[in-house]
């Protein structure tokens, strides 16, 4: 119910040596909220500068909102932090570093979120950076709740709201994860949390100096650890079959998922046989595809269904055979051409619990793929995975879909596959609002809920309409950083959209205004080739330019 | 032991029937994931068609409360267009008066040329 009383916040802040100037800054900053419900509890972690417990005294005396907790040994983040929580009497915790500044707004945007949605346990909002200079920069436009993304990497970050009594039922910030004790909270809290908001605003401005987090991701090598360890334990508590590895940067986390031996998996590939040259050499498109599928796995179990329209040449079904032997299934397919009934039929011949949709001009590059892409749909509430896709020359064909602004879009298309995307998106993990049938996947039970494919589209949108049935179903959709394939689409594929397709698309779901999960602030502008490479370059001047300045 | 020949066709034609069989289950199966779609797209129809209307609600409430304005403001407009009118009518009829006043005097006044003859005469 709507329009309670305003919480009480409780703002808690370990002090640690920060410049005092900088600590003057927040202090303002705090001072400054519109909204007048909050008491502020700064623990000073035994800083040596006693100028740093003079100027916080100055401020309590001044505001009695503002307590200061002095501890007599340096405790380090972990103990400071649980100090702060333990002196909090608001309903809510806040969680603001010492050299870090609020918006204004910050605590009356949170007021009205929790307003709304009275369930809210924990809320996040939108943050920037603040350089030395004062200057705002870097602002991160952040997805909806997105827990796959959260086990990839701490993106809710700042400004974190947390319920006070949640917070303490879980035992507060855990020893032995310092620098990441922020990500182990988040990620044990959003376990147990009834509602997790988003507010996309930009509530905390992250001051980038030289040695912060914000400034460089790398900054704090035994975060990177911590991290790694915190998004293990909720595998394990969660029971889900998986180990956490380090990513590419510090502060991402791949999960290499494991699948039960006993777990039939279908891949179901529709074909015409078709030939094609690809990297210079004339290759059956569908063979390579089941040739590269198989030997990039380990899962035993694996049924290939391949439905074949009539005119598929005899040696083609062969080589199949040859490939996958008696785990093949051949279903021939006789009317005119329609992707979506093709692989309805043939998900329908298919025996295994986990369904793969896979187009006959892919070839697999990542490891232990089917393991990565199927294993997020032993979560209940995962109905579907998508594949991180190339063109051949390496650039990123897709990454998820993203449907905002009366259109379709393929986010971060041509990026090249070393990058990790502005934010990690190209390297982690995420929710997404659809992701592309050339490589996806599904429980079988959920294909059946939501009644596969739409048949009335033979050729187009038909996993924007899927994708679309999955989230109406209240189901996640995932997108797997770690399944990478080659998707040799223009060789096989007419591009022609009709109107009609579109408006059957908008006739059921509306027209794409706002997606949840990639803000359009983050993935355009949507570019060619040729200009994403000039405006890189102009981005590395103005980079450049930058850290001249300093 | 021979099996007699009358099993081989039975065999065969049970296998038929069997696939018969096989085939109608898949395509019952399909016509239910059809109808599932169909359903789950009328339902989402349903929902975007009622967002819709909620959409089209909420403006026409906001239309209707322009409206209302914007009727108060006419109401408004046509008093003060009335006050004005009668203002200006009285403003008119207050000029008229003064114009004929003016129009008296300046008719009752004596020519400057008889006023200095008056005068050079010693007559006032």
């Amino acid at each position: 119910m709507a329009g309670q009383a305003s919480p009480l916040f409780s703002i808690v802040t370990p002090v640690y040596q920060p410049p005092v100037d900088v600590l003057a800054d927040t202090i303002a900053s705090v001072r400054a909220q519109e909204h007048a419900d909050w008491e502020w509890v700064l623990v000073d972690d035994a800083s040596p500068d006693p100028e740093v417990r003079r100027v916080i005294a100055d401020a309590s005396a001044d505001d009695p909102r503002i307590r200061l907790v002095a501890r007599d040994t340096n405790g380090h983040i972990v103990a400071a932090s649980n100090d702060a929580v333990a002196e909090a009497t608001g309903e809510f915790l806040v969680f603001l570093d010492h050299d870090d500044l609020l918006t204004p707004d910050a605590l009356a945007e949170m007021a009205r979120a929790i307003d709304g949605e009275p369930e809210a346990d924990y809320l996040y909002s939108d943050e920037d950076k603040v350089g030395e200079e004062g200057e705002l920069f870097g602002r991160f436009a952040k997805p909806d709740w997105s827990p796959e993304r959260l086990r990839g990497q701490m993106y809710t970050s700042h400004l974190s709201v947390m319920r006070t009594s949640l917070v303490r039922e879980v035992g507060g910030f855990r020893q032995g994860y310092d620098g990441s004790q922020d990500h182990d909270l988040a990620l044990r809290v959003s376990e147990r949390a009834r509602r997790v908001v988003h507010i996309p605003r930009v509530l905390y401005h992250w001051r980038a100096v030289a040695g912060s987090a914000a400034a460089d991701i790398g900054a704090k090598p035994y975060a990177d650890d911590a991290g790694r360890r915190a998004v293990q334990d909720q595998l394990d508590r969660l029971g889900i079959a998986g180990t956490v590895e380090s990513g590419r940067e510090p502060g991402r986390y791949v999960i290499e998922r494991r699948l039960d031996p006993s777990l039939r998996v279908s891949l179901v590939i529709p074909t015409i046989g078709q030939s094609a040259t690809v990297f210079g050499e004339r290759r059956v498109m569908v063979v390579e595809t089941v040739r590269s599928a198989l030997a990039h796995t380990e899962h035993e179990d694996v049924e290939v269904v391949v439905v074949h329209d009539t005119p598929t040449p005899p040696e083609v079904l062969e080589q199949l055979r040859e490939i996958a032997g008696d785990r093949l299934v051949l279903v021939e397919y006789t009317l005119p051409f329609n992707f979506s009934q093709k692989v309805n039929l043939g998900c329908l011949h298919a025996t295994g619990e986990r369904l793969v949709f896979l187009n006959d001009d892919v070839e697999v590059l990542s490891p232990r793929w089917l393991e990565n892409l199927v294993g997020p749909l032993d979560e209940p509430d995962v109905g579907l995975t998508g594949a991180k896709l190339y063109f051949s020359d390496g650039s990123i064909q897709h990454a998820g879909h993203g449907y905002w602004n009366k259109h379709y879009h393929h986010p971060f298309r041509y990026w090249t596959r070393d990058e990790a995307g502005p934010f990690g998106e190209l390297v982690v993990n995420r929710e997404m609002t659809g992701v592309t049938a050339a490589c996806s996947a599904m429980r079988r039970d959920a294909f059946l809920a939501v009644g596969g494919f739409p048949e009335a589209l033979p050729s187009n949108f038909n996993d924007v309409d899927l994708c679309y049935k999955v989230a109406h179903l209240g189901y996640r959709t995932v997108w797997v950083a770690n399944c990478e394939l080659f998707h040799f689409e223009s060789q096989t594929r007419d591009g022609t959209v009709l109107p009609w397709e579109r408006h059957f698309v908008v006739r059921r779901w509306g027209i794409p205004d706002v997606d949840r999960f990639t803000p359009a602030a983050v993935a355009t502008p949507m570019m060619d080739p040729h200009r994403l490479l000039d405006a890189r370059l102009a981005e590395s001047r103005s980079t450049s330019r930058r850290n001249a300045s300093r | 032991m021979v099996e007699p020949a009358g099993n081989d066709s039975r065999v065969a034609q049970l296998e038929s029937d069997n696939e018969a069989l096989r085939r109608e289950v898949v395509e019952a199966r399909h016509s239910l994931l059809v109808n599932r779609d169909h359903v789950v797209g009328t339902e989402a129809e349903i929902g975007r068609l009622n967002r819709d209307i909620l959409r089209m609600q909420a403006e026409l409430v906001a239309s209707r409360k322009k409206i209302r304005a914007l009727q108060n403001r006419k109401k408004g407009l046509i008093a003060r267009t009335r006050d004005l009118e009668t203002k200006l009518k009285a403003a008119r009829s207050r000029n008229q008066q003064l114009r004929e006043e003016l129009d008296r005097q300046v008719a009752a006044r004596v020519p400057l040329s008889r006023r200095v003859v008056r005068r050079l005469r010693g007559r006032r």
